[in-house]
């Protein structure tokens, strides 16, 4: 045998880890008298070593498989028994990593729920069983409840729902102790917790709105209009209908067939299409808005900046680009420590 | 990932259906089995549908299959089992037996390579070797198989899975033999 070949063969051993003590002294020798070798070994044991790394598996392959797999999986459909729905359900999850969504179900629950959450930061946007869209803001929950009689949601938070029409199943939406009802319409709901009022902005169709308290005094949206109903007192508020945009009140009709779209010069609904936008908010109000926007912690460390007052819209901006546009309007400086904003007035020492 | 992190996972997908489970077993092997099952049954395509059905049969016989199998082995088994029977069926040519194609390496080179290029000629060295030892070479390499559970999964005595990882090391040192010293 050659020693090029004794060589192959002990090399070969060595990067299988199948050498022994005897090999290795072998090895060892061998390349004491060819010592040009050496380098080649030193390279050849880097580029074993170098595995490429793990490529991620496609999820369309991975979800072709579980359809062959799990067969009774429906992909659309109702759902008939509880073991089928939990399994509906857990591959749904799956399915939805790929939209960017979370998808909880509460096993032990009586009804066949599903929980979607959003963090702060985070603006999911997921269609219902029913077809329906619901795009869910930075920091809110969405529960739903949909079965062959109803669609029943309870939010926390704020939701843009583009309702399938389906009179036989109204969709109802609950949060903050006001009840809305829709067929087949666009609407978006605003009930963070904390916020004393829940708003309803119609875009499309039409909607009734009512407190839990006060079930016989509905009100009814037109497109364009928006309310905010305080859920939690006990006598109905005086209504306050707000017309956003009277012009443009007449052009869904115009595009009936079309499926709606949030109206992204709408300060309501700007958030559907990636816009932060706000309008005369003071500062402190805005703070909240990027906050759950961004997904950061924001705090004052002086009373003077919170009374600012801003307009303006953001959508491909990061957090603290926003900040530098809001410098350009009011006196204000920041800092950033890890995931928390401290503003604070010019004047005020920068405490270290 | 080890394999007490593949059991343990495997053991979720046996005992509690638990998809999130499979789903990070198939991430890890998806990529693995395609190319080790197109280096069998020579395109990509074939390969894909190979491994989809063995992720397919798994996940169905999850249930009979707990603790019978090491799972790792029994994927790279099930995959060459396939491949065979897609050769078969597709009457495609026989690789086995076949010795590595001799090729030069490539004309021009320079003395001092870059880490990177020097790589790139490895891995297209490595391309460049008959099916069979390509094969042996990445399940030792990047799987850390051993002589005997490659020989095992590919139906050869271990003595030929050694002689083919003996012949791609020699391969490849003509390789970087040629790339230190172009001149020879």
């Amino acid at each position: 045998m050659t020693t090029e070949q004794r060589l192959n063969e002990l090399i070969a051993a060595r990067l299988a880890g199948a050498i022994d003590a005897e090999g290795m002294a072998e090895l060892e020798s061998l390349l004491h008298r060819h010592p040009e070798q050496r380098s080649t070994l030193a390279l050849l044991e880097q580029y074993w070593e170098a595995v490429p790394a793990a490529v991620q598996s496609p999820e369309s392959a991975f979800r072709s498989i579980m359809a062959v797999a799990e067969p009774d999986i429906p992909s659309t459909g109702k759902i008939k028994t509880k073991g089928i729905l939990s399994r509906y359900w857990r591959w749904g999850a799956a399915a939805a990593i790929l939209l960017g969504i979370f998808i909880y179900l509460r096993p032990g629950s009586q009804q066949h729920q599903q929980i979607v959450r959003t963090n702060d930061g985070e603006r999911k946007t997921f269609r219902l069983a029913d077809a329906s869209t619901v795009h869910l803001n930075g920091g809110s929950q969405l529960r739903c409840v949909l079965d062959g009689s109803r669609r029943e949601l309870w939010l926390e938070g704020e939701a843009y729902f583009e309702v399938a029409p389906d009179p036989a199943r109204p969709f109802i939406v609950h949060a903050s102790g006001v009840n809305i009802h829709a067929l087949g319409t666009a609407f978006n709901v605003k009930a963070y917790h904390g916020q004393s009022t829940c708003e309803t902005t119609l875009l499309e169709g039409a909607v009734e709105v009512y407190a839990d308290k006060t079930p016989d005094s509905r009100i009814r949206l037109r497109p364009y209009e928006k309310i905010a109903l305080d859920g939690s007192a006990s006598i109905a508020a005086p209504i306050k209908k707000i017309n956003l945009k009277t012009i443009a009140a007449a052009i869904p009709a115009t595009k009936a067939v079309v499926a709606p779209l949030a109206d992204s010069s709408l300060t309501e609904t700007a958030w559907v299409s990636n816009r932060l936008q706000f309008d005369e908010v003071d500062f402190e109000e805005l703070a909240r808005l990027l906050q759950r926007w961004y997904g950061v912690h924001i705090s004052f460390r002086d009373e003077k900046p919170k009374h600012y007052v801003f307009s303006g819209a953001f959508a491909g901006e990061t957090v603290t680009q926003a900040l530098d546009a809001l410098q350009l309007t009011e006196d204000f400086r920041y800092e950033v420590v890890d995931n928390t904003i401290t503003i604070f007035s010019t004047s005020t020492k920068n405490k270290q | 990932m080890e394999d007490a992190e593949v059991n343990y996972l495997w053991q979720s997908v046996c005992e509690a259906d638990d998809q999130s489970a499979f789903r990070a077993l198939f991430d890890y092997f998806y990529n693995r089995l395609v190319r080790f099952a197109a280096d069998l049954a020579g395109t990509r395509e074939a390969a894909e549908e190979i491994v989809a059905d063995v992720f397919v049969q798994l996940w169905k016989n999850r249930r009979q299959t707990a603790g019978v199998i090491r799972l790792k082995t029994y994927l790279y088994t099930a995959v060459r089992h396939r491949s065979y029977n897609y050769i078969r069926d597709h009457q495609q040519h026989q690789w086995l037996g076949l010795d590595c194609i001799e090729e030069p390496a490539a004309a021009t080179q320079q003395p001092s390579l870059e880490w990177k290029e020097l790589r790139q000629q490895l891995d297209a060295a490595v391309d460049r070797l008959s099916p069979q030892c390509r094969t042996v070479f990445r399940m030792v390499r990047e799987e850390g198989f051993k002589y005997k559970e490659v020989a095992a999964i590919l139906d050869v005595s271990p003595r030929t899975v050694e002689t083919q990882l003996v012949r791609a090391v020699a391969r490849l040192r003509e390789v970087l033999q040629a790339a230190q010293h172009p001149a020879r």
